[in-house]
């Protein structure tokens, strides 16, 4: 007999209350509203909407004042009295309804300067110092770099505001002070140390030209020379921070004057512990004035509920200025603290604070246990904190902060994994993180979920509901092809299986070394995740792999702007082979011309901007008595190398490989003159869009080139599960692999592969000329390295993710797929299950990473033409999420033109 | 219409190598359980006037023609060795009588701007199992195959042999069918068949075949035996297609439902009609009868699931798949 509909819901555990027949079925859809977030979350959070990114003077003012008086003192010591100094003299600013506080600066989203790394692209372009800086490669970045101009980017100037780096607004007084800041800095920014030595390289001038023309991105050295890393806030958690200070005390009175045989820096120890000890007490005098700051308010304020929580402030501070924290608020306040203490140490983009409901949960067990606070009360400082988090401005130049960055931050959370027992790490805390990034979405923190087949279903589920509100969050990472990238690539610095498991992601979604730290609290012993590695994405960054292509095609010749960027290889390229070999040459030869003038960077910037705060949190610093400038991280080996445009450069091989090779009906020189010719269109900047859909052909066209366009574009192309392109990623990724361990990092350890495009799909895209795979001139690359290029994958999502899998994803520090998907495709409970599925079928492939935009595409084209009804729309780009009206252009045409998944 | 003569009502595909599908769909959600790839095969023994699949009627591969994407460069009209394309007031037309015959879709290869393109191609076995073999590691545990079209179930030594290859692999098989096949066949193949969708567009057989070219009774004797089979344990899910004034009256709609309790079924799915087919008529050079009519409200929609409720059956309305 054919079974009832009843026993097949039965069968699949559906409520029987569904086919009672009272249920009309738009209340399963009705599940899917957003619930709101707390009262005082929303009234902040309009604070935020309102306000704009803006940068002053006051800590750059204090740390230069500070450094110059300093300057016969040892490094480390004369950076600490610096941060010490402007530490202690932020001015600290609270606003009414807040329960964790501090900011980075005196304004809702404010940051500084830092001119100690690089000063000359703060001023306006008719300023002598950004001419001065526009000799330099690395500036052309910043030209094809732009922000979207609405939400709290502050692109232009106005009245007496002046727009700074294309997103800042300073007040117009300022800026006086801000260029004398500045010119005190020139020749001993760490950019500007690094520029000098970095010429004496013999391939500079192949690095200099590689950075203008836009083969490679950006410096990292002196723009983000932290970040994409995972912080560690055990040390204050379990000493206090007066307890750290009594160990520093400690140790100088070991090690002074005591080399213990070790003659190049075992001297060295003493002067760290004492730039240790003068950090510290810069980070306690600034706790304790933002603690007076809640006492005089206090003191004023007449509401007696607004009185009491700034007395509540007050007392917290307090105590964590001195003391390792009690309670659950105590705990998440001193994180929060750490958090932006390290962030205005450096300029930093991608300080993930990790898993911090692993972090957290001895407070938030016990305090629950013990009735001292409640789910409800946890659940609103999480969604506070997506305030605090969301409210950090990176300040750096525009063409890292937009064009790489698009203005994120990257402060990613993670959750899910597996804990020091091997178990799911997934606990009551994370599935409220969860929660709060739906009652309170907001870019920051973008959540990475550390997919494990040991999650429970229903944190699994959760997690999918989350990605269906539309936030781009969590995205999912293969917990398992993680743990044996990172057992790969630290086991010479003695990582081992269960130490793996304390891996997080540091910054968008970059795999990060970790350790299990073992927290006390009232006689309980816990194990918490920690970072314990290095910023794990520095190095060569980005490269545009199909300008590589173009560089193999022409000689060298950079056909935008002519210049010869890289040395003639003067070969014919008859064959297939042959093409293959070059284009591996060269781009051997811009990765060493790369790695070179990095490594001197950052040698430059471990000398005089060693990271002080942050060193002493991870492990084994205070241990061992050296910072990270001399491999006291417990984890060194963290340097990459990083691309774009990887689907872009496989199409192009595949049909060069078909047409002009295999199928002999277009000679390469048929396909240069095309490409050249950007195939009869006109440039993606003449029509100020770069999506290839709204491409336009030139007038005075006599379509020459439609046939040979049509071929290439016919050929097979990567993402429909086509062996004839798949083999070519595979053998790219074979490459791309292996030559990475060749490059060294300063710190003597070989790099490996990084494959995320962050936003550099849009601003290199806009460089590079038209492609072989039919790509037009000056348009967006294929976002990420999985993804296919936008209209190419004709097979579905399945197709898409088989081509994605023919590698071994392992022996990269990532790979990064981006789905958009119609919201109509996966209503519903059943359409939760679905996306999962699909989500957990690929991690089972050994995808690494899968995440989804599930919007409408209808409403980008609408929100692209009504920004201001869109302010608080979020999408996902390319390993972060971010509201779309800060998006530039470029990666919002490329947002709409990806393939979208829709029901059928 | 002048393709008319060239949709056989029933009869296997013109090739016999290999199964004639006009497309494969990865990631489908709303044709079954789970997460599905559906397979949309050609060929179909009714021809209802508001086909939503009209390319799936054709036992053949078929040139559609995608006025969007044409650049009116006339490459299609020296190609064609038919002269069945031509410009008749400023705009490219098909004289479809003349296609009738063609299987070498010049104009489709002469086209550089995808605007003329063939829908349909032949599978053999092997290929469409590779595919779905492919497919099977992505459905998770509830998800599966489900033939559409067209009439999956008429390429029938094709569909017999792809079906029992999908059951020895363990996968979970869907049909969505017209059930309009003969007996005996019906019942054997649907052996393989693990959730079968099956229309009910009229109850009076009058009307059916005014509205489909077939009468009902064959259809109706089909559902009811399968529904009686004693060892086959699938599932039936009635679709009910509401076409506003053609089928949506209550008598019919009811006489429907007892149908379907009459044979021992809990269930029915009614669909709102909708015209997302309507450019495929255009690309196909065929009229689309339905240019001025609206999708059901949904108040009309909710106001037949009450009936359907009220007589004790469970009413999915359209997508909704709470499986």
């Amino acid at each position: 007999m054919a079974k009832t509909f009843k026993q097949v819901l039965a069968d699949a555990g559906i409520s029987m209350d569904f086919e009672a027949c009272g249920q009309s079925p738009r209340e399963i859809i009705d599940r899917e509203i957003k619930p709101e977030p707390h009262p005082r979350v929303a009234a902040l959070k309009s604070i935020y909407m309102q306000s704009l990114s803006t940068a002053n003077n006051e800590f750059p003012y204090w740390y230069t004042r500070e450094y110059m008086a300093n300057d016969s003192e040892i490094p480390v010591i004369r950076r600490a009295r610096a941060l010490k100094a402007a530490f202690s003299h932020l001015t600290p600013v609270i606003y009414p309804g807040e329960k964790l506080v501090m900011h980075k600066a005196h304004y809702f989203r404010g940051s500084f300067p830092m001119p100690w790394l690089s000063e000359g692209f703060y001023v306006a372009k008719e300023d002598e110092l950004f001419q001065d800086a526009l000799k330099r490669g690395s500036t052309s970045a910043d030209e094809h770099s732009k922000f979207g101009s609405g939400g709290g980017n502050v692109v232009t100037s106005f009245n007496k505001v002046v727009s700074i780096a294309g997103k800042f607004g300073m007040r117009q007084e300022e800026i006086p002070a801000l260029l004398k800041l500045a010119r005190m800095w020139v020749g001993k920014s760490v950019d500007d140390l690094g520029h000098k030595y970095e010429q004496m390289c013999p391939d500079y001038d192949i690095k200099e030209k590689v950075m203008r023309n836009i083969v490679c991105m950006f410096d990292s050295g002196y723009t983000l020379p932290q970040g994409r890393e995972v912080i560690n806030y055990y040390y204050p958690l379990e000493y206090g921070f007066d307890g750290l200070i009594r160990m520093a005390r400690e140790k100088i009175a070991e090690v002074a004057g005591n080399a213990d045989g070790d003659g190049m820096v075992g001297m060295n120890r003493l002067y760290n512990y004492e730039a240790v000890i003068l950090a510290l007490q810069g980070i306690q005098t600034w706790i304790l004035n933002y603690a007076a700051e809640a006492r005089r308010l206090e003191a004023i304020e007449k509401d007696a509920a607004q009185k009491a929580e700034y007395r509540d402030i007050a007392q917290c501070l307090d105590w964590i200025a001195h003391n390792p924290p009690r309670t659950f608020r105590e705990a998440f306040q001193m994180i929060e603290t750490i958090h932006l203490g390290v962030l205005n140490e450096d300029a930093i983009s991608g300080m993930s604070p990790g898993r911090i409901g692993q972090v957290l949960y001895p407070y938030f067990e016990q305090d629950i246990a013990a009735g001292r606070t409640t789910e409800d009360e946890v659940l609103e400082l999480l969604e506070l904190d997506r305030i605090v988090k969301t409210s950090i401005d990176c300040f750096a130049s525009c063409g890292v902060v937009g064009g790489v960055l698009s203005g994120n931050t990257f402060n990613t959370l993670s959750v899910g994994g597996l804990d020091y027992y091997g178990n799911s790490a997934a606990n009551r805390l994370e599935y409220l993180i969860l929660e709060a990034g739906m009652s309170n979405p907001m870019p920051q923190s973008t959540i990475a979920l550390l997919y494990d087949e040991r999650l429970p279903d229903d944190f699994l589920m959760l997690a999918a509901q989350v990605i269906k509100t539309g936030c781009g969050y969590p995205a999912f990472m293969n917990n398992a092809g993680g743990i044996q990238f990172i057992m790969n690539q630290y086991a010479p610095e003695g990582m081992t299986p269960r130490e793996a498991r304390a891996w997080a992601i540091g910054g968008c979604l970059e795999t990060s070394p970790g350790s299990w730290m073992p927290l006390h609290l009232n006689g309980k012993e816990y194990f918490i995740p920690g970072g314990s590695g290095q910023p794990t994405s520095v190095g060569i960054h980005f490269l545009a792999l199909p300008k590589i292509l173009e560089l193999t095609l022409f000689n060298g010749q950079d056909q935008r702007t002519r210049e010869q960027v890289l040395p003639p290889h003067g070969r014919k390229l008859a064959t297939y082979d042959e093409l293959w070999s070059q284009f591996k040459d060269y781009f051997q030869i811009v990765c060493r011309s790369l790695e070179k003038a990095n490594n001197i960077q950052h040698d430059v910037w471990r000398k005089n901007n060693m990271a002080v705060f942050n060193s002493l949190l991870k492990p084994d610093c205070l241990a061992k008595g050296h910072l990270i400038n001399e491999l006291g991280y417990r984890y060194n080996a963290t340097f990459n190398v990083e691309s774009a445009g990887t689907a872009n450069l496989i199409n192009s091989l595949a049909a060069l490989r078909k047409v002009v090779y295999d199928d002999r009906r277009a000679t390469l020189e048929e396909v240069r003159t095309a490409i050249l010719d950007n195939f009869g269109f006109k440039d993606a900047h003449d029509i100020n869009s770069f999506s290839i859909a709204d491409q336009q052909k030139r007038d005075d066209d006599n379509r020459q080139w439609d046939k040979l366009h049509f071929m290439l574009l016919q050929a097979p192309k990567y993402g429909n599960d086509d062996p004839y392109a798949d083999s070519i990623l595979r053998d790219w990724e074979e490459f791309f692999c292996d030559d990475c361990s060749n490059y060294m990092s300063l710190y003597g350890y070989p790099m490996y592969p990084c494959q995320i495009s962050v936003s550099t799909h849009g601003a290199m895209g806009s460089a590079c000329r038209a492609t072989p795979d039919g790509r037009l001139s000056g348009t967006t690359f294929a976002d990420a390295s999985m993804s296919a290029y936008p209209g190419t994958d004709r097979n579905g999502p399945y197709a898409l993710m088989s081509s994605a899998t023919v590698w071994d994803h392992t022996r990269s520090q990532n790979s990064q797929l981006n789905i958009k998907i119609h919201p109509s495709a996966i209503r519903g409970q059943e359409g939760t299950k679905k996306l999962l599925d699909l989500s957990r079928a690929y991690m089972r492939k050994g995808g690494f990473h899968v995440q989804y935009n599930v919007v409408d595409t209808k409403m980008l084209r609408d929100a692209q033409a009504h920004p201001d009804q869109y302010r608080e729309l979020m999408v996902r780009v390319a390993g972060f999420t971010q509201y779309w009206v800060e998006i530039g252009k470029s990666v919002q045409d490329e947002l709409i033109a990806r393939t979208e998944y829709e029901g059928i | 219409m002048t393709t008319q003569s060239r949709i056989a009502p029933a009869g296997e595909p013109r090739q016999t190598e290999g199964g004639l599908i006009f497309d494969i769909q990865g990631h489908s959600v709303h044709d079954g359980p789970g997460t599905r790839t559906t397979v949309f095969m050609s060929g179909c023994p009714l021809q209802c006037v508001w086909c939503c699949n009209p390319e799936g009627l054709f036992r053949h591969p078929v040139m559609m023609y995608r006025e969007s994407k044409c650049k009116c460069c006339g490459d299609c009209i020296r190609a064609c060795p038919h002269g069945a394309a031509r410009v008749v007031d400023g705009k490219l037309t098909h004289d479809r009588s003349l296609c009738d015959d063609c299987e070498t879709f010049d104009c489709v290869t002469a086209c550089l701007n995808e605007a003329s393109v063939t829908s349909g191609r032949y599978y053999t076995q092997d290929e469409l199992m590779r595919i779905l073999l492919r497919d099977q590691q992505y459905w998770g545990k509830h998800g599966g195959v489900t033939f559409s079209g067209g009439e999956p179930l008429l390429q029938r030594s094709f569909i017999t042999a792809v079906l029992a290859e999908c059951k020895r692999h363990g996968m979970h098989v869907g049909v969505e069918t017209t059930s309009c096949l003969p007996t005996d066949y019906y019942l054997d193949v649907m052996r393989s068949v693990d959730w079968v969708f099956t229309d009910i567009k009229h109850m009076d057989p009058a009307v059916h075949h005014r509205l489909t070219g077939q009468d009902n009774t064959l259809l109706l004797t089909n559902i009811a035996r399968l529904a009686a089979l004693p060892d086959w344990d699938g599932v039936i899910m009635p679709r009910i297609p509401i076409i506003p004034g053609l089928n949506d009256g209550t008598e019919n709609l009811l006489a429907t439902v007892r149908f379907i309790k009459s044979i021992g079924l809990d269930a029915v799915n009614i669909l709102p009609f909708h015209r997302l087919g309507e450019s495929k008529y255009r690309q196909l050079g065929r009229r689309y009868a339905f240019v001025d009519q609206s999708p059901p409200p949904d108040e009309h929609m909710a106001a037949l699931k009450s009936l359907v409720t009220a007589e004790g059956v469970i009413c999915l309305v359209g997508w909704e798949t709470p499986f």
